[in-house]
């Protein structure tokens, strides 16, 4: 019964959740069908979005691939215990589960709080399930906004970065849901937000797209292309800018971080740096994961509108 | 797909120390490229990397019209800042093929120094 112990704690720079979360694939990566793997979080003392929303979609992720797999949450610390019960780890919260009319009540229960919960929104096309989502989701933004306190043009900016980010999910990954969990650091300045799924990878979406399924054939191909906006959206319409005018905006716009994993490689921008890495084919993400840091204070000048193309 | 590898310890010493090096290696990375969709350069074994090499290797690389693509594998942190800060200051040359430069690695932990200094 291999265990495998989660971290404690993490550091505040952007890319050491992120670094766990690969640690923690590269582990599994030693896990056979036969074992029943479990994910010790007993001693965590604090956590981090970035990781903690990668926790359930994993366990979701490998028990399609036919492995048994879990998370214990018998924290004995009572912070991440709090923590933990709120964000409702491990399924978050499911709009389909409540009356419309509920959400804002629901929500209600989070004002005063830095954090939203884990928001699993449906990705189905149906009308009923496309204004259900809607409505969820646009009071999970008037949540945030509300708990962040942001100047106008930096809650544009945020409401641009996440509807973008969902939009993707709802677009291309073809699978139940798409994945949010927000988190506000008031004393640090900056909002963390992950948005995933565990459909399809970007390389999937452009396999089965006519115009690039011969040219697009490897992951970094597919990120590269996603990067540049090549899109896969049909009827002549050019779009796909959603990736890169995101990017350009929270960067450049907000000195923000950008991280977008896919396969088995990811992008990671920064003021300072913006790479593709590509990694073992074993350390995978079947689907997107999306991390975004956000300042909560924008240059001078900063106009959103900068960034739409 | 053609893919290729090319393997810098085997062409070159450790430390990467001077411009001709840097006009050694890309002769041999131009030479090997032909014919290629792809190929891998291995840092695997090179433990320091001169600005001198770093530019001279921007310069003969970039200022190529031939597109390919290529992956810098196994660089370390100090390899890969420094071939960062030489590109940015270059402001007259072609792109080679696009704005990313792409890493790869053979295991997570290479990562590590890397992801921290995000």
């Amino acid at each position: 019964m291999p265990t495998i112990v989660l971290p404690e704690r993490f550091a505040d720079n952007f890319g050491h959740p992120l670094q766990k979360l690969l640690d923690l694939l590269d582990e599994l990566t030693k896990c056979s069908k036969r074992d029943e793997i479990i994910l010790n979080y007993r001693n965590g003392k604090f956590t981090h979005p970035f990781y903690v929303l990668a926790l359930p979609l994993i366990v979701k992720q490998y028990e399609r691939n036919g492995f048994n797999i879990t998370v214990s949450t018998d924290f004995i610390h009572q912070g991440i215990r709090e923590y933990m019960y709120y964000i409702k780890f491990p399924h978050g919260i499911y709009p389909n589960d409540f009356p419309q009319e509920g959400f804002p009540a629901l929500l209600e229960l989070y004002k005063n709080k830095s954090y939203i919960p884990i928001i699993s929104f449906p990705t189905g096309e149906g009308q009923d399930v496309t204004i259900i989502r809607d409505n969820f989701l646009s009071a999970v933004n008037r949540l945030l906004i509300h708990i962040c306190n942001l100047s106008n043009s930096l809650v544009t900016g945020l409401m641009y970065l996440i509807d973008e980010a969902v939009n993707n999910v709802l677009h291309h990954s073809k699978d139940e849901c798409g994945y949010l969990l927000a988190q506000y650091y008031r004393s640090k300045g900056y909002i963390d937000i992950v948005i995933a799924d565990i459909g399809q990878t970007i390389l999937d979406t452009y396999s089965n797209f006519e115009k690039y399924s011969a040219e697009v054939v490897t992951h970094k191909l597919a990120m590269e292309a996603a990067l540049q906006g090549k899109s896969t959206k049909s009827l002549d319409i050019d779009r796909g800018f959603g990736i890169s005018t995101s990017k350009r905006l929270l960067t450049e716009g907000l000195n923000g971080k950008y991280f977008i994993y896919s396969g088995n490689v990811f992008n990671i921008h920064t003021l300072d740096v913006n790479d593709i890495i590509e990694l073992p084919e074993n350390i995978f993400w079947q689907g997107v994961y999306v991390c975004l840091r956000i300042p909560i204070v924008a240059p001078a000048g900063f106009n959103p509108a900068n960034y739409y193309e | 797909m053609v893919t290729s590898e090319i393997k810098i310890s085997t062409i070159l010493p450790p430390t990467l120390d001077t411009r001709e090096a840097a006009t050694r290696l890309v002769k041999v990375i131009k030479e090997e490229s032909k014919n290629l969709n792809k190929l891998e350069i291995d840092f695997s074994g090179i433990i320091f990397m001169s600005r001198s090499f770093a530019d001279q290797f921007h310069k003969d690389l970039y200022t190529s019209e031939q597109s390919l693509d290529m992956v810098f594998k196994n660089a370390s942190l100090d390899i890969i800042e420094m071939l960062r800060a030489v590109s940015n200051t270059q402001t007259k040359r072609k792109a080679f093929k696009k704005t990313y430069q792409v890493f790869s690695f053979n295991t997570i932990s290479q990562l590590e120094d890397i992801s921290f200094s995000w």
